[in-house]
């Protein structure tokens, strides 16, 4: 079925690559995608190779500073009665750990990944709405930075990454900590949101002509489900902070009980956002294993409709789950009863999953290189991590554990072992690809061994540490509770696992320096961004690929099939259908602007204007939207060239 | 096997609706913004579902009159909404110079019927959570009119007073696109603010 198919009826089969050859020169497409150079490059580039690789770099900068800051946690919490870190410290240290690792490191490195390898991995030249993109890393770029200076001036928000009120409201928490906590937290969440809206439109409309949706790669799938997900869940989050600017700022009454407000509103705001974030992280994690596992197996994916339709079930039952983290809150039970089956319903997909990965391995070739050690750690975390969720899904279990070191426990074997451990393997799979160098091996699997058992040893006694009734959130505890050796313990795991992350600084360093060079497909790989050089040109492809099946990285050779007549000379890429990717039209996009990066900066002077005056809304929004009106202004060269070509 | 190269240098260098990128975006951008307002909605509902009144005692549901004209107004501009989408699909550079000064027209006149409807309210925002929620919903619509109309605006600039592209055209088409979802937000929050409170 092809409703747009007329259009498709121009698209002509030609002679061979080499008579294409002939029309396309390297020269031109290189100086018509390549950004400007220096610091005005860096500001105004457009391409997404290199905005990924920033969102890459700056989101791991954030992980090894949330790392510090949970390494200042376990220093503080490794005997009884420490006086290392001040309460008030501690508050901020823990509260910013959550912040970062949630906020400033998972859901930007996720996306980071899928703006740089998704339009290599459909076959295009860039992604959709390249200016945006640059928008959205400046704002997630100052976000971070703003946060991490409030940290730095003792003024870090200090309630908990999820900001419970009445806590995080104007009377218990008087001063501008909340206040940076509201503002940031509504700014960043612009970044996640126009990154999803790339991504989607990217893969509806730009993957090269022949791949079908039933062809495309697992990891483009998980990131369409994982940015349909950002979209619906993240403006739940934005609303509930704005409502807590208001709540500080205009005197309003969200959440106040005397004047008909409700602090639970709060929590199901939150929570409606955060239990989906959780899959946000966890979904394109599961691409990046997909992409592993198929690899490093050397046979096609064991049930990949099943495998998407898991994805795509996760991504629905995602949004039925938010009340799990409300069970202690008094709530009605029939309705904790619904949630709790949902909580281990959304067990069924991820199981689906499972299997698929475990037959895909068993039936093929396994090569045991360290990509699929991290993901066979991920397995055997993730699982872990699950079973303690599913127990934490039974209402009155959940009741005797919450708030205690159990929920750290379990959360941290979901998050790291479900989404750190993946991205570590996806690192090394994809590092050369990015570089154009291999990570070494050797100081790989150290890397993955001291990680893998730095967590265990540190998270491990964190179940029993609950059980025992250790609470969440403390900043010490008596020698006499008798929880000091399974702190100690888990205090020095954590440096185990320091060392672990910090050998990957050292192998990442060092490789691309001197690592051994990867050429085009050092793994044998089976989808297309395998299938130009190491790094690619900023063009990602001379022509890009017409598919015809679904391991083009397998299929394709010198004499394949590819895509002709684009002009070299513009900015010009192919648009397709979204079903069946038929050829429809092609595009220009824009070329690279200073607008961007002014509007964002414009836009966090209206937020962190709101820190201390509601005038920073109407001064900030004629600021907002002269840059906007530059950005969007247009040039008339361009538009001239594009109006004489119309003529038919 | 035999190579069959695909030559797409005679397909068109623009396209409308469904078909181009933009339209996409937009609809994204939709999407992302009804979800917004639905977490509005959701929380005025919560409101009510916790309330023993609503709106709370000695206060009245707000004035008929403004919000009631401004909604009559809104689906009247639909027709010359769709007159502008069209003229702009059949690249009719005067029909879209015109139908863009009737879309500020209309885009002027929500605002200061709006600018009336707000300061016809005998809540503040500051009285109770049912004074935070109308000003809430009401000031985020009143939000999204303020962009479309100054989009409006320098889109008219740009129309009068530049040569007009294929691409100009596209912007237009989803421009008008944009102005339907403004329009179509306001009717169930017209619903929910103006005529549920009457009912319960």
């Amino acid at each position: 079925m092809n409703p747009e198919g007329p259009r498709s009826a121009a698209v002509l089969p030609t002679a061979g690559p080499r008579a294409a050859d002939a029309r396309a020169s390297h020269h031109d497409l290189d100086r018509v995608w390549s950004p400007p150079e220096g610091l005005y490059g860096w500001l105004t580039t457009t391409s997404h190779t290199q905005i990924g690789r920033r969102f890459i770099v700056t989101a791991f900068i954030f992980f090894l500073l949330g790392g510090i800051l949970a390494a200042l946690m376990r220093l503080q919490l490794s005997h009884a009665e420490s006086g290392f870190l001040s309460p008030d410290r501690y508050n901020q240290i823990f509260t910013m750990h959550g912040v970062t690792m949630m906020f400033l490191f998972a859901v930007p490195i996720m996306e980071g990944f899928g703006i740089y390898l998704i339009p290599l991995m459909v076959g295009t030249r860039n992604l959709a709405f390249p200016r945006l993109n640059s928008f959205g890393y400046f704002t997630y770029l100052i976000g971070g930075i703003l946060l991490y200076a409030a940290l730095l001036l003792d003024i870090g928000p200090d309630a908990g990454w999820f900001a419970y009120l009445p806590l995080a409201g104007p009377e218990f928490s008087p001063g501008h900590r909340m206040d940076f906590y509201a503002e940031i937290i509504t700014f960043l969440e612009i970044s996640a949101l126009v990154g999803a809206v790339e991504i989607i439109v990217t893969v509806f409309k730009l993957r090269a002509p022949g791949m079908t949706l039933n062809r495309m790669p697992l990891f483009v799938w998980a990131l369409l489900v994982t940015s349909f997900m950002i979209v619906f869940a993240m403006p739940s989050v934005e609303m509930a902070s704005a409502y807590l600017i208001l709540e500080r700022l205009a005197g309003t009454h969200f959440f106040d009980p005397a004047a008909g407000g409700d602090p639970m509103l709060w929590q199901h705001a939150f929570w409606f956002f955060g239990h989906p974030e959780v899959y946000i992280i966890f979904i394109p994690a599961t691409g990046m294993v997909a992409s592993i596992v198929v690899t490093f197996s050397q046979r096609q994916m064991f049930g990949y409709p099943a495998v998407i339709l898991a994805l795509i079930t996760t991504g629905f039952v995602g949004f039925g789950l938010w009340v799990h983290h409300m069970f202690a809150t008094g709530l009605p039970s029939l309705g904790m009863s619904f949630f709790a089956a949902a909580s281990m319903m959304i067990a069924i997909p991820s199981g689906i999953q499972v299997f698929c990965w475990i037959a895909t391995l068993w039936t093929g070739r396994p090569r045991l290189r360290v990509p699929l050690w991290f993901v066979l750690g991920f397995v055997f975390l993730f699982v872990m991590g699950g079973l303690t969720g599913v127990m934490l899904g039974a209402v009155p279990f959940n009741l005797q554990v919450h708030d205690t070191y159990f929920v750290v426990a379990h959360f941290h074997y979901v998050l790291i072992g479900g989404a750190v451990f993946p991205l570590f393997g996806g690192f090394y799979y994809w590092f050369p690809k990015m570089t154009g160098r291999m990570l070494n091996e050797r100081l790989g699997l150290w890397n993955f061994w001291l990680m893998f058992i730095g967590f265990n040893v540190t998270f491990f006694p964190m179940h029993e540490l609950g059980f025992r009734g250790m609470p969440r959130r403390v900043y010490t505890y008596l020698e006499s509770t008798g929880w000091e050796p399974l702190n100690l313990l888990a205090s020095c795991g954590a440096a185990v696992l320091a060392v672990g992350v910090l050998l990957f600084v050292i192998n990442v360093l060092w490789s691309r320096a001197r690592g051994q060079a990867a050429g085009d497909n050092p793994w044998g790989a089976d989808t297309l961004e395998w299938t130009t050089t190491s790094p690619p040109p900023n063009y990602n492809f001379h022509f890009q690929p017409v598919v015809t099946d679904r391991y083009p990285g397998w299929t394709r050779g010198p004499d394949s099939p590819v895509v002709v007549g684009l002009k070299d000379d513009a900015h010009e890429v192919l648009v397709t259908t979204t079903l069946d990717a038929v050829p429809d039209h092609r595009t220009t996009f824009p070329p690279h602007s200073i607008w961007p990066f002014l509007t964002a900066v414009a836009v966090a002077v209206i937020f962190f204007g709101l820190i201390f005056t509601p005038w920073a809304i109407p001064a900030g929004a004629v600021l907002a939207m002269a840059m906007l009106i530059l950005w969007f202004w247009p040039k008339h060269h361009v538009l001239h060239r594009g109006h004489e070509e119309d003529a038919p | 096997m035999i190579s069959r190269n695909m030559d797409v240098s005679g397909l068109p260098d623009h396209a409308f609706s469904h078909h181009s990128l933009t339209w996409w975006g937009v609809l994204g951008f939709i999407v992302v913004e009804s979800t917004f307002f639905g977490v509005l909605v959701a929380t005025y509902l919560y409101g009510i579902g916790r309330a023993a009144e609503w709106p709370p005692a000695g206060v009245a549901p707000p004035t008929l009159l403004w919000g009631t004209l401004n909604a009559g107004i809104m689906v009247l501009s639909c027709w010359p909404n769709l007159r502008y989408k069209r003229a702009a699909e059949r690249m009719d550079g005067p029909a879209c110079r015109r139908w863009l000064l009737v879309a500020v027209g209309f885009g002027a006149a929500f605002l200061a019927i709006r600018a009336l409807e707000i300061t016809a309210l005998d809540i503040r925002w500051d009285d109770h959570f049912y004074g935070s929620i109308v000003w809430a919903i009401l000031g985020f619509h009143t939000l999204h009119i303020v962009a479309d109309f100054t989009e409006c605006v320098v889109l008219a600039f740009i129309a009068w007073t530049k040569p007009l592209s294929p691409h100009h055209f596209a912007d237009f088409s989803d421009d008008a696109v944009y102005w339907y979802f403004v329009i179509a937000m306001w009717l169930p929050l017209y619903g929910l603010i103006y005529l549920v409170p009457r009912a319960l």
